[in-house]
């Protein structure tokens, strides 16, 4: 197993080369010119080139890459063109925040998504199934900026039970930021709960039909067990996968509702950054989100070995 | 004075099917696919449960557990009686906890009937730690002595393996140990060897026999007369969902009392000695809604007559044996001589 983990970690590292490079190359794609932004709306062509110079903007697009991907593997992301402080730091402000919201629009989309699926997936065609069907499609249609509309106007507005902006770090006050993460999080992880709840339901529906659970019934074993254990255990590859797809989907509605909820996370700073072509920053968000994504995927193959144990023998 | 109602106690019968009706349903509505079927299993002997595809064995096996797949499948009557409790009417609750300590089942494909997911010792601890209450580690140290009776090689080792790196003979063992970890009276056996080759075969059978020494009432399913002449005491033989004819093994061979009976033992040359004379029965098992009102066996009996177009039950013959032929009293059929 641990064999397994290392060899895993081996292969990440080449794609994580891979995407560096190519979010590099993706900014010389953005249109615009950063040097113009900079030398301000009067400035001579004269001096629009040498902002140029000065940040290094001449150089061939080789030597850029290997100057920033030289700071990035020293844990240096460069300097924001714009508000000339370390992208690191502007990363690390934010990270706290989308990362709790995309953890909390996860843990939502988990916490009902599976008992729902699995409640449809032991009957299928009872009521109950047809039910959680219906709420699913409802969840997979519902837009999240939408969601999140609504659910400002009714409890933060109407009924003024939870803030509608803002939000408070967990290490200030956790109750607080429990409520500031309710309404945002609820609106970005309603589309997760309805997909994990679809394919949970098909994963559990087709493990129940399964021989081996049958088997478990006939040595007598109390229905928490059989479907605690084995329908669960033999249903977790699907689960986990849908899951895990999920991360990327929430950080995307992250982006948007971060807006929204005027919190700010990454999506607030992507989205300035790309507006004044903030190069160094843009390159820096999409590290780190690689990173994440890239971690997430590595923690989902080594669940995929728990799950089967034909896959540790590889 | 012994009370002369149990002067014998390995006499009691062990489970007793009485009148058993499932029905299905069907495209063609709700229809009886198991009807008036009665069985007896006693401590110690394997019955053998024979007859064509469709003819109800793994219904009848599995109502036995209600492991039937509900809705689809239903008891619609009868008594399936184990002691003085009718498992058929038993609250779940009660019945889950006699599933595996006191009536047991095991299947025919040994690859798709264990989890995958855990080592063969969790799988029988499991059954232990359900039923017997013991610790995670008793539970081992048991696991590992019941793969060692069931014949695996080297059970310390193979207690942590996980089914997908068994043979299927060892699957197969392994589904047994699990079975009968906490000794149950009865056990069923769905035609537990035809995924095996033919050696393996044999040694589960012969493991199964060396199984009901401590009084387990065996009932196994199979198509295959020769394993019922070899490996069974007694003999059920089902046709389109009822059963037509139980008895001895060595008497119903030697003398089948129903010409279903005598057809399959022509049939099968590994029984009938006489190679040359091997013969299948002409025609097909008519499916469940198109039974006749009489004898459902009448279309296709060489000995068929008027009489056997009225209904027919299950009589008793004498000598532990019982048929449901109408002309049995003046048939006189061939066996096959042992
Ligand atoms: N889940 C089900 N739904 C509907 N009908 C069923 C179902 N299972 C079995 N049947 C029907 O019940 C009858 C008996 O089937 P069963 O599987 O008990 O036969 P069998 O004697 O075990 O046959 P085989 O030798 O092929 O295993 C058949 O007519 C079959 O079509
Ligand atoms: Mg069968």
């Amino acid at each position: 197993m641990a064999g397994y983990a290392v060899r895993r970690l081996l292969t990440a590292v080449p794609l994580l080369a891979l995407i560096g490079f190519g979010a590099f190359m993706l900014t010389f794609m953005i249109p615009g010119d950063v040097a113009a932004t900079i030398a301000g709306e009067s400035a001579t062509p004269q001096r629009i080139e040498e902002v140029r110079r000065q940040l290094g903007l001449d150089d061939s697009a080789l030597t850029q890459f290997g100057r920033w991907a030289g700071g990035v593997l020293q844990g240096d992301l460069g300097t924001s063109m714009i508000h000339r402080i370390a992208v690191t730091q502007m990363i690390g402000e934010r990270l706290g925040v989308t990362v709790s919201l995309v953890a909390f629009g996860l843990l939502i989309a988990v916490l009902v998504g599976v008992p729902a699926g699995l409640v449809a997936g032991l009957r299928p065609g009872r009521w109950t199934d047809r039910l959680v069907t219906v709420l699913t499609t409802l969840g997979l249609a519902v837009p999240a900026f939408w969601l999140a509309t609504i659910l400002i106007i009714v409890f933060a507005i109407n009924l003024g039970m939870l803030p509608a902006t803002g939000f408070v770090p967990i290490t200030e006050n956790p109750l607080r930021w429990l409520e500031s993460m309710i309404l945002p999080g609820l609106a970005i992880g309603a589309a997760s709960a309805a997909d994990v709840a679809r394919q949970s339901r098909s994963a559990v529906a087709e493990t129940v039909g399964r021989d081996h659970v049958r088997t478990s019934r006939a040595m007598g074993l109390r229905p928490r067990s059989v479907v605690g254990r084995h329908v669960l255990k033999n249903s977790g590859i699907p689960i986990v996968t849908v899951a895990s797809l999920q991360v990327e989907r929430l950080l995307g509605a992250a982006v948007v509702v971060e807006l929204m909820f005027a919190m700010p996370g990454l999506g607030q700073l992507t989205v300035s950054a790309v507006r004044a072509r903030d190069i160094p920053t843009i390159q820096g968000v999409v590290l780190t989100i690689a990173v994440v994504v890239i971690l997430v995927n590595l923690l989902v193959d080594l669940s995929y070995a728990w799950f089967n144990p034909r896959l540790r023998k590889r | 004075m012994p009370d002369p109602a149990n002067t014998e106690p390995s006499n009691a019968p062990a489970l007793t099917i009485e009148g058993l009706r499932i029905s299905a349903a069907t495209e063609h509505g709700r229809v009886d696919v198991v009807d008036d079927v009665h069985l007896t299993l006693r401590p110690g002997r394997i019955t053998g449960l024979a007859g064509e595809s469709g003819s109800g064995k793994t219904v009848t096996g599995l109502a036995v557990l209600r492991l039937l797949a509900e809705p689809t499948l239903r008891v619609e009557s009868g008594r399936i009686l184990l002691g003085d409790l009718d498992l058929a009417r038993l609250p779940r609750g009660e019945l889950r906890a006699l599933r595996g300590r006191r009536v047991s089942m095991v299947f025919q494909e040994p690859m798709t009937s264990l989890d995958p997911a855990f080592t063969v010792g969790t799988l029988i601890g499991e059954v232990l730690r359900r039923h017997l209450g013991m610790d995670r580690r008793a539970a081992r140290e048991r696991a590992v002595e019941l793969l060692d009776r069931v014949g695996i090689p080297e059970p310390e080792k193979r207690v942590d393996s996980f089914p997908f790196q068994l043979s299927g003979g060892m699957q197969q063992r392994v589904l047994i140990a699990m079975a009968v970890a906490c000794g149950p009276d009865v056990l069923i056996a769905d035609e537990p060897t035809t995924a095996l080759d033919v050696t393996v075969q044999a040694q589960i059978l012969r493991l199964l026999r060396s199984l009901t020494d401590d009084g387990m009432a065996v009932l196994l399913v199979t198509h295959d007369l020769g394993v019922l002449a070899e490996h069974c005491d007694d003999l059920v033989v089902m046709y389109a969902g009822q059963v037509v004819e139980t008895g001895p093994v060595d008497d119903v061979l030697a003398a089948p009392a129903h010409p279903y009976t005598a057809g399959l033992l022509a049939a099968v040359p590994s029984t009938a000695r006489r190679v040359e004379r091997l013969a299948t029965i002409p025609g097909t098992v008519p499916p469940p809604h198109l039974l006749p009102a009489g004898c459902r066996f009448v279309a296709r009996c060489p000995h068929a007559a008027p009489v056997c177009e009225e209904p027919v039950t299950l009589e008793d013959a004498g000598g532990g044996r019982s048929r449901r032929c109408a002309r049995a009293a003046e048939l006189d059929l061939e066996g096959v001589g042992r």
